[in-house]
């Protein structure tokens, strides 16, 4: 069995195994159904998409029951959970429209290229700052790099729309050239923000 | 104007979201594979980092047009054969990205 996030509901969504810890359940399913960070995450948002709410464990982290036995995260559970308490993530993404573009193969061209991609990721990055800072939602560190800055901010669920709407809204007030495009996905469960502090024993 | 799209759930998207850890993960049964990825992964960013101060010379103009093309061909090749070797132990270049927690990413 291992380990797909926390709550602190009695009720568990179906096909979780619930495994108490305290005031703390944590949310288990079957290895054989989860044996990869895909699997895990498709389980989480499953969850997620009935409404209900938790601590998504990192897909990426393979957690046992044994693993949690011992955690140290237990102290963590509590804040995180006042963060996150009916919130999901939205996933935005500065990027050019074309990311496919061929590289040149003479050494000087390259490095020019490579110049101009570092400037371009620059600017993306400030766009989404400034999207996000007019957003005034709590949002993780961008992350920059391969041609494009990425954000998850974290929204309620019952804002989703109108927040996905202000997104649209305050990315068309923003002038940027046209080769430019913003990708928004989500509502997810909030994996960005529920990482620090759930490192186990 | 800057274009909004909505995104399905790509592969690319799946991985970020999948990959939400700070922790590198060496498993017994895949050691060799996770090894390398470490590896391989400084000497990407150790790569990166010679690029960017590449730039910056470049940008300063404190470097000649021959020296400009010996770097850069340098630099591509080095890029290509971190590429190469990754493949052979079936990891992609964006799974060289190391994650140094609150650092961020190495590349």
């Amino acid at each position: 069995m291992n380990v797909l996030g926390w709550t602190g509901d009695t009720n568990v969504p179906p096909g979780a195994q619930p495994f108490r810890r305290g005031r703390w359940t944590a949310l288990l399913a079957s290895s054989d159904s989860t044996k990869t960070p895909h699997a895990r995450l498709a389980i989480q948002v499953s969850w997620f998409d009935t409404g209900f709410d938790f601590i998504p464990v990192a897909p990426a982290q393979q957690l046992t029951r044994a693993d949690v036995t011992g955690a140290a995260c237990l102290g963590n559970l509590e804040t995180i959970w006042k963060n996150i308490e009916g919130r999901g993530q939205f996933w935005l993404a500065v990027r050019p429209r074309d990311e496919h573009r061929s590289m040149p193969c003479q050494g000087r061209a390259w490095l020019q290229t490579r110049k101009a991609r570092q400037d371009q990721e620059r600017h993306h990055k400030t766009l989404l700052d400034k999207i996000v800072k007019e957003l005034n939602l709590p949002v993780n560190a961008c992350q920059q790099g391969a041609q494009r800055a990425s954000s998850a901010i974290l929204v309620p669920r019952h804002a989703a729309q109108k927040t996905r709407l202000a997104i649209a809204q305050i990315a068309q007030k923003h002038e940027t050239s046209a080769d430019v495009t913003l990708a928004v996905s989500g509502l997810w469960p909030p994996l960005a923000f529920t990482q620090k502090g759930l490192g186990t024993a | 104007m800057t274009e909004t799209t909505e995104m399905p759930p790509t592969q690319d998207m799946l991985n970020r979201l999948s990959e939400a850890t700070d922790r590198i993960a060496i498993d017994p049964e895949t050691v060799e594979q996770d090894l390398a990825r470490v590896v391989l992964g400084l000497m990407a960013f150790l790569r990166q980092l010679m690029e960017l101060q590449a730039i910056r010379r470049m940008e300063a103009g404190a470097l000649s047009a021959a020296q400009e093309e010996k770097l850069g061909t340098t630099l591509m090749k080095a890029e290509a054969a971190i590429h190469d070797v990754a493949e052979k132990f079936g990891i992609s270049p964006n799974d060289l990205a190391l994650d140094l927690g609150p650092l961020g990413k190495t590349i």
